[in-house]
C-alpha cells in the first residue's frame, strides 16, 4: 500500500471518519510505523486545540449586521412591491473599509407606487435588462450620475454591481428597477449572476 | 457549537418574522460565517462577505424549514456569497488590468492583519478545494458528509482533500521550523 493512502487513512481517523474495516487496517499498520503514529497524535492534538478556542467577539460586526438588517427591512416590505427604488451611493475612496460600507449600506429607498407594467426611467442613463442581454453594455457617464437597472423582460435577473469597495448583489424581478449614484471617477462593473453573458462596465469621468 | 435543535427554533421562529430570535440567531452563526467568509475570500473581505451572506440568508430564511440543519444551510449561503464576491474581485483585478489608472483600487487580497487567525497564512497557501476542505472539517468542525454536501462533491473527494492539505500543511511546517532553528516554529499552527 503506497504511504499516501496511509496518510489518508490517518488523516481520516483523527476526525473519526473511519468505517470498521479502514480501522483495523490501520490498527494493523499503526505499531509498525513511527511516521503514521507521529501524525495521528498530531492531527488529534490539534482537533482537540481548535475544540477549545473559542469563539471570537464580533461586537462590532454584530452591529453592522444589524443594521444593515434593519435598512434591507425598512426598505423592503415584503412582499417588495415592483419599480422599488434603491439607490446607493457609489465609489467611497480612502475611507475606511467599514466606514465606507456603512455609508454604502446607508441606501435610501422607497417604495414606488408605480404600477407595475409601465417602468418610469428616474436615472440619467437607464440600462434594460431583457432576457438574457442588458441592452447596453459598456456606459460612460460624469461623475454625479444615476445610473438606473430595469428588468423591462419576463426573465428574473440576479443584478451583481461592484460599487468600489463593496459588490451588492440585489434580486431584480421583472418589473423592478435598481439605481446606483456615481459620485466618484473609476470603474464600475455590472453582470447578472443568472446569465453569465451579462455584463458591463459603467466608467465613471472626473 | 451551538446546539442544532436550539438553532433550528431560532431560525424557524426568525423566519416567521420573530425579530429577537433572529438576533440571536445571528449572534451565535456569526463567528462561524466569518471564519468561513475570512478562509473564502481572505480577511479584508470577510466582514463584508459576512454582511452580504446575512442579508442574503435572512431574507431567504422564510423557507427555510428545518430539513436541514441551520448551521449547514447558513454555511451554504455563507459560501454561494463567497463564490459571488470572488467571481467579482477576479473580474475587478482583470480589468485593472485593462485600464491604466484604474483610480479605485480593488481593495483586493492585500496583506492581512497580523494575528487574526490562526495558521490563516498556513491556510492561505493551500490549494482553494484543499483549504475549503481543511476549514468546513476543521475549523467548522463539519463532518465529511456534511462538507460534501456543502462543496457539492462526495465525502471521499473531502476525505483525500483533507488529507492533502494535512500534508501540505505539514511541508509548510517543516520549513518554517528548518528556517527557526531555535525550535519556536510548531509552537502556534500546525495542521
Amino acid at each position: 500500500m503506497e504511504h499516501d493512502s496511509w496518510f489518508e487513512l490517518v488523516s481520516a481517523s483523527a476526525d473519526g471518519q473511519l468505517n470498521e474495516h479502514e480501522r483495523s487496517r490501520l490498527d494493523a499498520h499503526l505499531p509498525g510505523c513511527a511516521t503514521c503514529r507521529e501524525h495521528l497524535e498530531q492531527f488529534e492534538a490539534d482537533r482537540r486545540r481548535r475544540r477549545m478556542a473559542t469563539p471570537t467577539d464580533r461586537g462590532e460586526l454584530l452591529a453592522r449586521v444589524r443594521q444593515a438588517r434593519a435598512d434591507q427591512l425598512r426598505g423592503r416590505p415584503t412582499p417588495a412591491p415592483p419599480g422599488r427604488r434603491l439607490a446607493v451611493r457609489a465609489g467611497v475612496v480612502g475611507a475606511g473599509v467599514a466606514a465606507a460600507v456603512a455609508a454604502l449600506m446607508a441606501m435610501t429607498s422607497s417604495a414606488e407606487p408605480a404600477p407595475a407594467p409601465r417602468l418610469a426611467a428616474h436615472g440619467d442613463v437607464v440600462v434594460d435588462a431583457h432576457a438574457q442581454s442588458f441592452d447596453r453594455a459598456e456606459i460612460e457617464v460624469p461623475a454625479g450620475s444615476v445610473v438606473e437597472w430595469r428588468n423591462t423582460g419576463a426573465t428574473r435577473h440576479l443584478l451583481v454591481r461592484e460599487l468600489g469597495p463593496v459588490t451588492i448583489t440585489e434580486d431584480l424581478l421583472p418589473g423592478s428597477s435598481e439605481e446606483a449614484e456615481f459620485t466618484q471617477p473609476g470603474v464600475y462593473g455590472f453582470s447578472c449572476a443568472i446569465h453569465p453573458q451579462m455584463e458591463g462596465t459603467v466608467t465613471v469621468e472626473a | 457549537m451551538t446546539g442544532d435543535d436550539d438553532l433550528t427554533r431560532l431560525a424557524l421562529r426568525a423566519g416567521q418574522g420573530d425579530r429577537a430570535a433572529e438576533e440571536v440567531f445571528i449572534a451565535r452563526t456569526m463567528d462561524d460565517v466569518w471564519r468561513y467568509c475570512a478562509h473564502a475570500v481572505g480577511v479584508t473581505h470577510a466582514d463584508d462577505a459576512t454582511q452580504a451572506t446575512y442579508l442574503r440568508a435572512l431574507r431567504a430564511l422564510p423557507n427555510f424549514r428545518g430539513e436541514s440543519s441551520p448551521r449547514t444551510w447558513l454555511i451554504g449561503v455563507a459560501r454561494n456569497t463567497c463564490l459571488d464576491e470572488r467571481r467579482s474581485l477576479a473580474r475587478r483585478i482583470n480589468l485593472r488590468d485593462r485600464i491604466e489608472a484604474q483610480p479605485q483600487d480593488a481593495a483586493d487580497l492585500g496583506p492581512r492583519p497580523p494575528g487574526t487567525l490562526e495558521t490563516e497564512e498556513l491556510l492561505d497557501a493551500l490549494d482553494p478545494d484543499r483549504r475549503e476542505a481543511f476549514v468546513l472539517t476543521q475549523v467548522l468542525g463539519f463532518s465529511y458528509e456534511e462538507a460534501a454536501g456543502l462543496a457539492d462533491c462526495p465525502v471521499g473527494t473531502i476525505r483525500s482533500r483533507v488529507a492533502r492539505a494535512r500534508a501540505d500543511l505539514l511541508v509548510q511546517l517543516r520549513a518554517i521550523d528548518d528556517a527557526e532553528p531555535d525550535g519556536r516554529g510548531r509552537a502556534q499552527g500546525s495542521a
